[in-house]
């Protein structure tokens, strides 16, 4: 067999390359000759056949060597590309600094809109973190449990009431197993006065454990002791740090001092920590009682007319469980005691506990869950707008890229300059977004209604810090880096082809932005029919007939002291003198005196028995028994349906108005007026007259049954006062307070409201959350309208020669306009439909959030999507115009 | 007279290129048997001789898209096998995508398939 390899090495000239790799190539084509020639004899060839073969392999040995081996590109070209193409990553970041500031509209637009949708869903992850995620500020906060009761007989009017004593008195004594500690509270608002100046305050009454309890330490002095909650007989008192802070200037020796609570002398033992504090009592109470924060505690002296009842479930019963022991099994253990604690009772309570921290934050959970749904939908319109801001500056740079693809750059050197962009963006963003999201969080914070749980432990920590900075980051970096990409893959032609002066998008890079516009209109239509659906619900609200008149009218809290107005007889000489007082001063129509107020709680609920009827016998009637003074009925206008009011005349009968509800309830048919009725079998108040319901606690409730009794009859410590005015109703609260003070110098006038704050106090939930989804819904659309004012643009710039020319052979000015529409329409209406299913699909979940409103409501859909539809059509208006005033000429040249 | 055979010269250069990296997608395979394949495979029509193979093979290996290893088997001369990079399974991706638009758009003008 021929030497093949000496035949290659002898014929093949010299190549340009290291002698290594040249022995490698004669080796390997050494082998080829080889096996052409050994295939030849193999097939029947001769020798010299085969051989001849092999060698007709390669006739030009020069030619070969040529191509065989790349002469490499002069050293110093490749240099320079290196030093042109690839940048230094400081060289990088200035070229990309350097971009973004000669470009300061598109880099405020996307830093806005990142730092808008990154700050506003930060702070909802703050309050969601807090609110729904934190566990409660307590020590081993899994093991408190609160809870509450089932009466069978009334648990249509009230389905959940709290704990009774008689009920607590038999879990200290039988719970063995699953309970720890029993904490018995129960909520007073009082009258402190330090110096002279009385101030309200809000109470509660605890069982000495309490603190304990939840763990909590006094930063002065000590807390209740158990001998103090024996008798009453000691009178002592627990400061909050707030109040101790404001009240007494943070006096370190202000324990053993004593102070004036209700007019009796109270010795301070001690100063609570600012935190934890004690839960609000709203959120431990089936029913709305007094709002704020505690501000002192004092011994819970049961009351000896309630340790046995079995009527008064007001009081708050907290247990701290055993270890390993569950909820369920303390419901387990409680419910058989409760049963023979009332055995002697027609009826046996039922026994719910509940996990403390699910029942603080419960009720807020569905809204603050939608709330952050919204956001993450706003922050969404907020990256496809950035993704479309960027893909059109890349875009319209797109003859740049051309130019540096054509130079040698690849598509990792472009990602690099647009990721070097993008790190600029995410930085000025995020130290944007933790500004937006303190702001905002403050702004909630100080807004917030009440009734929304742990709204104020919300704080911007490192968690929510890191939270924002990540959320900026994964926002922008896709939304920058991604359209680019889809641009870099556009062909090298089409880069260079479209518009003959490159300053138009081509069509593919405007179907990739009209997409993203789709995208946006969808998320914005969905958070739009939401934010709908809830204004729709609060509409209906605020429609609602509440049955009294608020224009005009002021009401204050009043607090007896218990001590000084011991009986009814007391108070109502004291309210006597009071009334008159008040109605002596200019500008006051009407002034009277309520236990409660419409719309701020239940006034004492017991029962309503027909003349001849027996406690918890035929059917169970249960609604506010109300004490109100005469004048009542005209210093908040309820409408008077039959019979009169009371009046002085009536003080020596029992007389009683009863709303229309009651009337329907106990005397279907009949007419009421003097018909009698009972709350205990035996003292009968007989009707003079029905007005129309009010609503006791919200409006979304059905009004209940209401009594409303003479003050002379009966009266309590705690009573709101109701002045009508002939106008100014803030304007006479001085004149108040000063006739007030004259008559009891102790009595502070406490918290004044105008009967407006009082219906907007009992929707502030509802309206807190409409304003915010209805914020970011606006939000939404306003960056979508940018979004399709930017594809239009861009549009109609692509398009302007060919709008020209049709101008020019004489389309009509709505025939172009029809056109642009038509073009700038299409993602708008099919981004419409995507965002009508979804929020059609949602609707079970947001059903629950509304009030009469169904989660498909067609006047809402159609309103949302008129709304779009007219905000599209607004944001091509300005494009639309240019496209109108393009001058043929200068279009079909270029410019 | 027998039928012409067609040189790769002939072909546009892309062209040849896909038939290389069309084979190595199977499985790594050495010059000589890519020659051998793409002759048996097209009937003879087509025939890599050494100066349009291995120009086209340092080509293909200089921009990654092919890598070779001398591998040695006992009984047997060393021989250098070629296999395709995940770059090279794009391109290859790519140029079938392009080729068969091409094909397509011939077949629409020129009906050739019906014809």
């Amino acid at each position: 067999m021929p030497d093949w390899h000496a035949y290659v090495r002898h014929r093949l000239p010299p190549l340009p390359c290291s002698p290594e790799r040249e022995a490698e190539i004669v080796e390997e084509l050494a082998l080829q000759f080889e096996q052409v020639y050994r295939r030849a004899l193999s097939s029947g060839a001769s020798d010299d056949d085969a051989r001849a073969e092999a060698e007709s392999e390669v006739s030009d040995w020069n030619d070969l060597a040529k191509t065989l081996v790349q002469r490499p590109r002069p050293e110093a070209r490749v240099v320079e590309a290196e030093r042109v193409e690839r940048p230094g990553f400081v060289t990088e970041m200035r070229y990309a600094l350097r971009a973004l500031a000669a470009t300061p509209g598109f880099t405020i637009a996307v830093v806005l809109t990142l730092a808008l949708g990154a700050g506003v869903t930060t702070t909802m992850f703050s309050l969601v973190d807090r609110i729904l995620l934190a566990p409660l500020p307590y020590a081993n906060p899994d093991q408190l449990v609160l809870v509450q009761q089932v009466v069978p007989p009334i648990r249509d009017q009230y389905p959940v009431v709290g704990a009774n004593l008689r009920s607590i008195a038999a879990w200290r004594d039988g719970c063995r197993v699953s309970c720890g500690q029993i904490a018995t509270i129960a909520g007073f608002s009082g009258t402190l006065s330090v110096g002279g100046e009385p101030q309200g305050v809000t109470g509660v009454r605890v069982t000495a454990n309490t603190l304990d309890l939840f763990g909590i330490r006094p930063i002065l002095g000590r807390g209740i002791q158990p001998n103090e909650e024996v008798d009453g007989s000691h009178r002592v008192i627990v400061l909050s740090y707030d109040l101790w802070q404001q009240r007494f200037g943070a006096d370190p020796s202000i324990v053993g001092r004593m102070v004036r609570l209700d007019s009796v002398e109270h010795q301070v033992l001690g100063v609570l920590p600012a935190s934890p504090r004690l839960p609000l009592l709203q959120h431990l109470q089936p029913i709305r009682v007094a709002v704020g924060d505690v501000d002192v505690l004092v011994p819970f002296v049961a009351p000896a007319d309630q340790v046995r009842s079995p009527g008064d479930f007001s009081y708050v019963a907290v247990i701290r469980l055993a270890d390993e022991s569950t909820a369920a099994q303390a419901r387990e253990e409680l419910t058989p005691i409760t049963h023979r604690a009332f055995a002697d009772v027609a009826f046996r309570p039922e026994v719910l506990v509940h996990p403390l921290g699910d029942h603080i934050v419960g009720k807020a959970r569905r809204p603050l869950w939608l709330l952050l749904a919204a956001v993450l939908a706003m922050l969404l319109v907020a990256c496809v707008n950035v993704a479309n801001l960027v893909a059109g500056r890349w875009l319209g740079r797109r003859r740049e890229l051309a130019i540096r693809v054509a130079l040698g750059a690849r598509e990792t050197d472009l990602l690099r300059h647009v990721g070097a962009e993008a790190a600029w963006l995410a930085a000025a963003g995020a130290v944007l977004t933790i500004g937006v999201a303190y702001a905002a969080l403050r702004l909630v914070v100080s807004w917030a209604p009440v009734d929304i749980p742990r709204v104020d432990e919300a704080v911007i920590d490192v968690r929510v810090l890191i939270f924002g900075v990540i959320v900026t980051t994964v926002c922008t970096l896709p939304s920058c880096v991604l359209p680019v990409r889809r641009v870099t893959r556009l062909q090298l032609r089409d880069m260079l082809d479209t518009g003959a002066h490159g300053a138009s998008e081509p069509r593919a890079g405007l179907r990739l932005r009209s997409a993203l516009v789709g995208l946006e209109v969808a998320t914005t239509v969905a958070l739009l029919i939401v934010a709908g659906l809830l204004l729709a619900s609060f509409a209906r609200i605020t429609a609602i007939d509440r049955g009294f008149v608020t224009e005009g009218r002021i009401a204050v809290d009043l607090n007896l002291s218990t001590s000084r107005y011991a009986t009814d007889k007391d108070r109502g000489r004291l309210l006597d003198r009071l009334l008159e007082s008040v109605k002596a001063i200019p500008g006051v129509d009407a002034a009277a005196v309520a236990r409660k107020l419409p719309l701020e709680g239940e006034a004492t609920v017991d029962m309503f028995l027909r003349e001849g009827e027996k406690e918890f016998d035929g059917p169970q009637r249960v609604g506010s028994h109300l004490f109100v003074s005469p004048d009542y009925f005209r210093a908040l206008q309820l409408r008077l349906l039959a019979g009169r009011t009371f009046t002085d005349a009536d003080r020596q009968r029992r007389v009683a108005v009863v709303s229309d509800s009651v009337a329907r309830a106990l005397w279907p048919g009949q007419d009421p007026i003097g018909q009698r009725f009972a709350r205990q079998p035996g003292t009968f108040w007989e009707v003079i007259g029905v007005v129309a319901n009010t609503y006791t606690e919200t409006l979304e409730r059905q009004p209940g049954l209401m009594a409303y009794v003479p003050y002379w009859e009966r009266s309590g410590p705690d009573l709101s006062l109701v002045i009508r005015t002939f106008g100014n109703a803030e304007g006479v609260l001085p004149a108040v307070r000063h006739t007030v003070q004259k008559v009891d110098a102790d009595l502070a006038l406490l918290n004044p409201r105008t009967m407006n704050q009082v219906v907007e106090n009992a929707t502030a939930t509802r309206r807190f959350q409409m304003w915010l989804t209805t914020a970011f819904a606006i939000a939404g659309l306003v960056i979508a309208c940018l979004g399709i004012y930017g594809v239009v643009s861009a549009s109609v710039l692509r398009r302007r020669g060919e709008l020209a020319v049709r101008r020019a052979i004489g389309a009509s000015a709505g025939h172009i306009t029809c056109t642009v529409l038509i073009e700038a329409l299409a993602p708008v209406v099919a981004g419409l439909a995507i965002g009508v299913a979804i929020a059609a699909a949602l609707g079970s979940i947001v059903a629950a959030l509304l009030f009469e409103v169904s989660p498909r409501d067609p006047i809402v859909f159609s309103a949302v999507a008129a709304l779009i539809l007219l905000a599209a059509v607004a944001a091509c208006a300005a494009p639309l115009a240019k496209a109108l005033r393009t001058s043929p000429i200068l279009a079909l040249r270029g410019r | 007279m027998p039928p012409k055979t067609i040189q790769p010269q002939a072909f546009q250069k892309g062209s040849a290129e896909m038939l290389v990296l069309a084979l190595l997608e199977e499985r790594e395979r050495h010059g000589y048997e890519i020659a051998r394949l793409i002759d048996q495979r097209s009937n003879g029509e087509i025939r890599f001789r050494v100066p349009s193979l291995y120009p086209l093979l340092y080509r293909l290996e200089e921009r990654a898209l092919v890598t070779g290893r001398w591998v040695e088997k006992a009984g047997d001369r060393r021989k250098r096998f070629y296999r395709l990079t995940p770059a090279g399974r794009r391109t290859l991706a790519a140029q079938r995508r392009g080729w068969r638009a091409l094909f397509d758009a011939i077949d629409r003008v020129a009906q050739f398939r019906h014809a």
